[in-house]
């Protein structure tokens, strides 16, 4: 009697463990993006280097393909090649790049370098057509339907080398009208962030436009990219504040000490010889450019050390493209305030999404952004989100703002775009380098930031008036 | 007897195994009672074996004499997760190591006198067992990779029968809680590219702390045919201290894992405080013929009071952290039946219960869902004078696929899928045949 009893439950365990469906979760696939009121069939990004997908120095397909902007075409459904070939096309350019990509030569001593790296070449240069992302590294907003200043030494300008306007624009009219020819259904445009960069980056606090200056001319500009582009969708990312990026930020105004904490004289910590010999402000920025001098003890005061490299303080005064004084960082912030104002009043005008990329910047600034239980920051080579210029954001923050820019989407246009992966994005190394073997002291080299530099801010020589 | 000398030392091994699993929503296990279960849980009104101490003490007054019950269910349970955008991403899949828990159940009442009846009681009516496969490799690793809330509970109930149709009861509740945690810890790989390296393993282990709790319950018999209960287990939170180990993982970069090293805390002593909200019952049973009985009852579980998992560092405060759960009160319905033939008893039933995370608290720590259960049980005298009775039962739990919405607080965004499955076994001795008094 138990025995047949028992077998009869056991029966019933089994039937119900089989109708269960016990069985391991099946992997889900990503939805496919739904427009709302936005069509996203033809989809052109407008922008300067970080739509470009400029990383480490340079452009290179590997990064061009995960730009932001290569990201929201493939969650809305077109494939992004390595040729730059396909329905999301774009200027690729082969390894290692233009310029050749920095990499992590070395931890420490920490040695960032592109030495030994060839320079990469143009793979779809003779594509018939204009490209669909036309992101220009050192683009100023001026430059997107004007093309007076692309490859001439023209002020207020003034590219007296190569520019990347000659792979991109190509001597093919201007980018807006190329970008036009396409009949773009939704363009992202970001722009802004050069006319602040520039300056920021060369120790100059007068940015390329003032505000009302800039608030007239991206009047003028997106009228006249409505009017190319009839019903074309917007969505315009607002200028992040420049000054907290690593290119800034990273090299302290004050002498340390051997345990890197500032060395206190008449109760106030002791600073860096600035420009004129003048002694910097606590609130004065050294900028990443002033790491040979600072190497060779320039800077220092006599008595002191480098906190690069230990040598003996020369008590030369740093220059004043190094140095990023308080209120030349205060002029670029009210500037990135006046122009994200203007951003901000013109996507409500027309309806357009507004991507909050100071937003962004401000958290990794400040309170960091959460992933995988990190908080990832803008600290330089360690905070995870920046390349190894200290300008650029690397693959994972591309992504973070891709992610960005699609619920900005999807909140305005009532769509529904799919996020990015951002896993496949967090990669080892920005530039696919090992660190090499390490040892002794922190000693940063940064060789061929400079190329990359001149590339992307050619008014460094000659400032635009 | 045979059977008796085989069931009765495994089942009080059962009973010293450390309780641990995860079954009802939340980290609840009302897997109490193995008669109860057969009939899904609904017992609140119709509980009728010294289960009584912990579905309905004031029902102890309607059993005869001095009875004793050990009993035990085996819990096993099966996860897995499949990921989306924007992490771990879409295509991922993870599964937990396919587990079995042994929450024991030790129940003991004596009536005394037409008035007073006492009941103890020792259980587990919580638990929590996590265990993700690979948890070097798991994407959920900087979450948790393992961990165990264990919870025993003795509890001691007097029951008074104000009418030979009334009865209250109050009484307490000493809960041992121990909490287990174990996960990783990851940092941006200093080659600039965002990508992540494990540099730690962190484990906070507590030791058993106690927490106190109170009981009260009401059983009413109007009619032979119909019995009413309900029954309130208070809540009890427990402070429990433990250890907190932090093992560093070497990358192979020595300046790198200098730097790490120089950033991890040391071993310490840490704090938490582990919440069991309280659980209300109501139940009507109707016994037609005398053979039959059926049940609904609806169990309602404060688990708003699982607001947050505080972990407190004793020498480095900057590491504190508080897990926000959030948890929402649910609701569970339970209906069951009984019929008892002169050989055996047969028993039926099924519930729903509500989840009690909202879709930020859907993790790999506790991926909860709303469940819809179906059990069947049996029970069987094992001698002529019916003082040794065997009862058994299984219960089929399907847990809801749950999604997160994407707005899981740790940014760990997916779907869980779980299928419980439990088997029980119980054994009662009644000291005085059933009828007399």
């Amino acid at each position: 009697m138990i025995a047949m009893k028992t077998s009869s439950l056991t029966r019933l365990v089994l039937v119900a463990l089989l109708a269960s469906g016990c069985a391991k979760i099946e992997p889900l696939s990503s939805p496919a993006a739904v427009g709302g009121s936005a069509d996203f069939g033809t989809y052109v990004a407008l922008g300067t280097s970080i739509t470009a997908g400029y990383q480490s120095g340079g452009v290179a397909n590997q990064h061009q393909m995960t730009s932001y902007a290569a990201s929201f075409a493939r969650q809305t459904g077109k494939p992004v090649l390595a040729s730059g070939t396909g329905s999301f096309t774009y200027p690729a350019i082969g390894a290692d790049g233009i310029p050749p990509l920095l990499r992590l030569v070395s931890l420490s001593p920490l040695q960032i370098s592109n030495a030994g790296r060839t320079l990469g070449s143009p793979l779809n240069l003779g594509q018939v057509g204009a490209y669909h992302n036309y992101g220009v590294p050192g683009a100023l907003l001026l430059d997107l339907a004007d093309e007076t200043h692309y490859y001439a030494t023209v002020p207020p300008v003034n590219r007296t080398t190569f520019t990347f306007f000659d792979l991109i624009a190509r001597h093919s009219g201007t980018l807006l009208a190329q970008a036009a020819s396409l009949g773009p259904t939704f363009i992202t445009f970001e722009y802004g962030a050069n006319e602040v960069l520039g300056p920021a980056t060369s120790g100059s606090g007068v940015a390329a436009l003032t505000g009302p200056q800039f608030a007239a001319l991206l009047n003028g500009t997106l009228d006249a990219l409505e009017a190319a582009a009839p019903g074309v969708k917007l969505a315009l990312f607002n200028v992040p504040d420049v000054t907290t990026i690593p290119f800034v930020t990273t090299f302290p105004p004050v002498v340390l000490d051997a345990n890197g904490n500032p060395v206190i004289v008449n109760g106030n910590p002791l600073t860096l010889v600035g420009p004129g010999g003048t002694p910097l402000g606590l609130g004065d920025y050294v900028l990443l450019t002033a790491q040979a001098d600072l190497a060779a003890g320039n800077g220092f005061p006599t008595g002191t050390f480098s906190y690069l490299t230990g040598a003996a303080g020369t008590n030369q005064p740093l220059t004043d493209a190094e140095v990023l004084s308080a209120g030349e960082a205060a002029s670029i912030r009210s500037a990135v305030d006046q122009y994200d104002a203007a951003i901000a009043s013109e996507a409500a005008a027309r309806g357009a999404a507004l991507v909050d990329l100071r937003g962004l910047l401000q958290r990794a600034a400040t309170t960091g952004i959460p992933f995988q239980g990190t908080e990832y920051t803008s600290e330089f080579i360690t905070g995870g989100l920046f390349s190894l210029d200290g300008v650029h954001p690397n693959d994972l923050a591309h992504g973070i703002l891709c992610n960005v820019l699609i619920d900005a989407v999807n909140a305005t246009f009532g769509a529904r775009v799919p996020h990015v992966d951002l896993r496949g994005l967090a990669t080892a190394t920005s530039s696919r380098a090992r660190p090499a073997a390490a040892g002794g002291r922190a000693r940063p080299r940064i060789e061929g930031l400079g190329d990359g530099l001149a590339a992307l801010f050619p008014w460094r020589d000659e400032p635009a008036p | 007897m045979g059977i008796h000398r085989f069931l009765l030392p495994a089942l009080l091994a059962g009973a010293v195994l450390q309780p641990t699993g995860v079954q009802g929503a939340g980290y609840g296990i009302y897997e109490q009672g193995v008669a109860v279960l057969g009939m899904a849980g609904a017992g609140t009104a119709s509980v009728h074996d010294p289960s009584a101490v912990f579905f309905n003490p004031a029902a102890m007054s309607w059993l005869s004499g001095a009875q004793i019950h050990a009993g035990g269910t085996a819990l096993t349970t099966n996860t897995s997760f499949a990921g989306t955008n924007p992490y771990p991403g879409y295509g991922v899949t993870e599964e937990m190591r396919r587990q079995t828990f042994f929450p024991p159940t030790l129940y003991a009442t004596r009536r005394y006198n037409d008035r007073w009846s006492m009941g103890v009681g020792i259980n587990s009516p919580f638990g929590l067992g996590v265990d993700w496969q690979d948890p070097e490799r798991f994407t959920g690793r900087y979450i948790v990779t393992r961990a165990d809330l264990r919870a025993i509970n003795g509890a001691v109930n007097w029951a008074y029968r104000v009418t030979p149709q009334l009865s209250l009861a109050a009484g307490g509740n000493i809960l041992f809680a121990q909490v287990d945690l174990r996960r990783r810890v990851l940092v941006p790989s200093p080659g600039g590219g965002g990508g992540q390296v494990d540099v730690a393993s962190v484990r906070l282990h507590s030791d058993y702390d106690p927490g106190y709790g109170w009981n009260a319950a009401v059983s009413y018999a109007p009619v032979p045919e119909w019995r009413l209960g309900a029954a309130y287990r208070g809540k009890i939170v427990v402070d429990t201290e433990g250890d907190a180990e932090f093992t560093q993982i070497p990358t192979g970069d020595p300046v790198f894992d200098a730097g790490v090293a120089a950033t991890l805390p040391p071993d310490q002593g840490v704090s938490t405080v582990l919440r069991f909200p309280a659980i209300w019952s109501a139940g009507i049973a109707w016994l037609p013929a005398g053979t039959w009985t059926v049940e609904g009852a609806v169990v309602f579980t404060e688990w708003s009071l699982f607001r947050d998992l505080p972990l407190r560092f004793k020498q480095t405060p900057a590491n504190d952290e508080t897990i926000v759960e959030d948890y929402r009160d649910t609701f569970a319905f339970r209906f069951g039946a009984e019929h008892r033939l002169p050989a055996f008893t047969y028993r039926f039933g099924y519930y729903f219960e509500q989840a009690a995370a909202p879709a930020p608290s859907v993790t790999p720590l506790l991926p909860d869902a709303a469940r819809n259960g179906a059990t069947v049980g049996l029970g069987l005298p094992l001698d002529a004078g019916k003082r040794w009775q065997l009862d058994l039962y299984d219960l089929a739990l399907f847990v809801d696929r749950r999604g997160t919405e994407g707005r899981e607080r740790d940014g760990f965004d997916g779907e869980y899928k779980s299928f419980i499955n439990a088997f029980g076994a119980g054994l009662t001795y009644r000291f005085q045949p059933p009828g007399e008094q």
